[in-house]
């Protein structure tokens, strides 16, 4: 049975996230079809009060998908998809979603993540708010994967899991106001990332890793997504 | 769009203010560490929290019963009771009774900012102190309070010392103990000649018309017992039922602001009195001779209506929220007008400001949700910020930019 991928807009428009999503899939040897390339989730309608117009782009969505499962990298897309489809806007959904950290966490127990690479690096995690306070409360499922990566010494931050402190990047913030946004970002590596020694920043979340990345300016701290991260690790 | 720009400049020139970030830092900090510990010291206050919240829901569901109930008990009492509808009715209520050529020494209150009262009273020629140091202050810079507890957090001690030396007619130093010592003796005086003495409430009980006023400081105290009338200016969503919610009330906000008890607290009940002389009753003893108590509305009843805004009304102003918040201490009162913050976009749209100014507001919250994890009332800011997006939506309020993506979405699929 082949699985989905539901992309996301801000996955597919951002190369670096894209290629690496794409080459880890083909690593894996996962067969999938691609969703949610020219059809957004509708998270930006939501976000600016166009309940009507969510609920119309949800059915598209809805209609688009053939697969029994869809997994997708980005948390927005999950939540919207999974809880406010149906919670908020009431349309059925049909199908079971995963985000990546789900499905990879999946892949780790069957054996199937060839991690032999050394990665040699001090590195902590970032919960994105999303599939985290709030969403669905994923939190074990990506530290599992890696603390699994050979050569990760992986340190925890003061305010993680349901403590989280905001990437800055959500709620359109970012589009609005996005030097604030990168501040926040900044604050935050600045405050509790830097004192840690902390080489590597990890989010699963392509916007916390826009905005993370954007907020790492003047510090030594490097951002990369968790699809990156195992990457690194493969053979 | 103006008002989008305007404030995106704003916002950015605060986030390059290198002395709101050092002191903000520092406020979170020792914020965190207060907190902690109160409610480690009190780890019950949680329960009296969930208490405490249910009993705001069921005055803000039937805020008609309560009103009249608390109007009744301030009546019995021999204060005198007064209902305004909006800020241009207490406004009148509130020139009849002062009038014009009075001093007035006014406590911290941000109920009486949305009536922009020093301003009006002013403008009735009669002269305003702020009490509360930090509002003090605020006052002389001409600016306006940057936090709900501690308005003048932005503002440096060379700051303070700067314009304190002016009014002192001497040089003095940039040290916190100096400069509140030059603003005790400033002030000392104020009270006793005040002719009136202005507040707000924390909580007034519809049993008694007790009014609850909690305070550091010792200017609350002072405002409301030395001059010889005392005017309280209370949103509805202030009453609690009994004097026993009133205490409770008083051991969450001080436990959620960090503190294990606020300095002092003053009930207020009814104008001084005293019969002492062949039992003849005689008001004004030694405090006040009037207690005048306005409840105001100004759009609380309209925000109750809303099933999800209707949660916001529940805020003790305990301050947790906007320490927790990751944006609130880079830009603090910035993002706000009267209301600021997460838990200030409702109040803004509703009560202080509107919709206008409550637009680029909603737009400044991430929807992270931190700060319900750290309400006492469990507010859920992020779901009322959506909710208020919804109705911003209907009004035509989204930002351009923002609008061009949802409109994209439409168009092709997709918003870039
Ligand atoms: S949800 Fe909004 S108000 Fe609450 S902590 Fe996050 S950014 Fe601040
Ligand atoms: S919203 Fe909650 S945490 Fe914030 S000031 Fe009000 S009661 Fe306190």
């Amino acid at each position: 049975m082949a699985i989905g991928i539901f992309f996301g807009c801000t996955t597919r428009s951002t190369p670096y996230l894209y290629d690496n999503l794409v080459e880890f899939l083909k690593r894996v040897g996962v067969e999938y079809e691609s969703y949610g390339l020219d059809l957004c989730c509708g998270a930006p309608l939501i976000l600016a009060g166009k309940i009507k117009e969510a609920k119309e782009q949800a059915k598209k969505v809805v209609a688009s998908i053939k697969t029994d499962v869809i997994v997708t990298p980005c948390p927005h897309c999950y939540f919207i998809i999974k809880h406010e489809y149906p919670e908020k806007l009431g349309v059925e959904v049909p199908f079971k979603v995963l985000h990546i950290t789900q499905f990879v966490k999946d892949l780790l127990d069957q054996g199937k993540l060839k991690l032999k690479e050394n990665f040699e690096t001090i590195m902590t995690y970032h919960d994105p708010c999303y599939i985290g306070r709030q969403g669905d409360g994923i939190y074990d499922e990506p530290r599992a994967v890696l603390k699994s990566i050979p050569g990760v010494k992986y340190v925890e931050l003061e305010h993680t899991r349901e403590d989280t402190t905001c990437c800055g990047g959500g709620g359109f913030v970012r589009a609005f106001l996005p030097r604030l946004s990168a501040e926040v970002a900044h604050e935050k590596i600045e405050r509790e990332v830097k004192p840690l020694g902390v080489e590597t920043l990890v989010s699963s979340c392509p916007f916390c890793y826009l905005n993370l990345n954007d907020g790492s300016y003047g510090t030594e701290v490097k951002v990369i997504d968790l699809i990156d991260a195992l990457l690194k690790g493969m053979e | 769009m103006d008002e989008f720009k305007i404030y995106k400049k704003q916002i950015y020139k605060v986030l390059k203010d290198p002395f709101t970030r050092r002191a903000l830092r520092r406020a979170v900090d020792s914020f965190r560490k207060n907190r902690d510990n109160a409610l480690k010291v009190f780890p019950y206050a949680k329960k009296e929290a969930e208490i405490l919240k249910k009993t705001k829901d069921e005055v803000i569901d039937n805020f008609d019963h309560y009103v009249e109930k608390t109007l009744k008990a301030v009546e019995q009492m021999h204060a005198i009771p007064y209902y305004a509808r909006d800020a241009s009715e207490a406004l009148e209520i509130i020139k009849k009774i002062v009038g014009t050529g009075k001093t007035i020494v006014k406590a911290k209150s941000i109920t009486s900012e949305e009536l922009d009262l020093n301003q009006h009273l002013e403008e009735w020629d009669n002269k305003v102190y702020e009490t509360d140091l930090g509002e003090f202050i605020v006052q002389l810079l001409k600016s306006r309070p940057m936090h709900i507890l501690a308005p003048a957090v932005n503002i440096p001690r060379e700051k303070v010392a700067e314009i304190f030396s002016e009014i002192a007619g001497e040089e003095l130093p940039a040290d916190p103990a100096r400069l509140a010592g030059f603003a005790r003796e400033f002030l000392r005086d104020k009270f006793f000649k005040a002719d009136i003495g202005i507040s707000g409430a924390n909580a007034i009980t519809s049993d008694t018309g007790t009014i609850f006023l909690i305070e550091n400081e010792g200017n609350i105290r002072l405002s409301t017992s030395a001059p010889p009338v005392h005017i309280a200016i209370i949103g509805i969503e202030k009453i609690l039922p009994t004097l026993k919610d009133g205490m409770r009330l008083l051991e969450v906000v001080s436990r959620y602001a960090g503190y294990l008890a606020m300095s002092y607290v003053s009930l207020i009940s009814a104008p001084s009195k005293t019969g002492d002389i062949e039992k003849v009753v005689v008001y004004g003893a030694h405090g006040p001779k009037e207690l005048h108590v306005i409840l105001m509305d100004n759009g609380r009843t309209e925000a109750a209506k809303d099933p999800i805004v209707k949660t916001a009304l529940r805020c003790l102003r305990c301050g947790a929220c906007m320490y927790e918040c990751p944006v609130y201490p880079l830009i603090t009162g910035y993002w706000g007008y009267k209301y600021m913050g997460g838990i200030g976009i409702p109040w803004t749209a509703y009560v202080s400001g509107g919709f206008e100014k409550a637009a680029p507001m909603a737009f400044t919250c991430t929807l992270c949700g931190r700060c319900v994890k750290y309400c006492p009332m469990e507010i859920d800011t992020p779901k009322i910020t959506e909710r208020i997006r919804e109705i911003l939506n209907e009004k035509g309020l989204i930002p351009p930019y923002i609008e061009d993506l949802a409109r994209n979405i439409e168009e092709k699929g997709v918003p870039y």
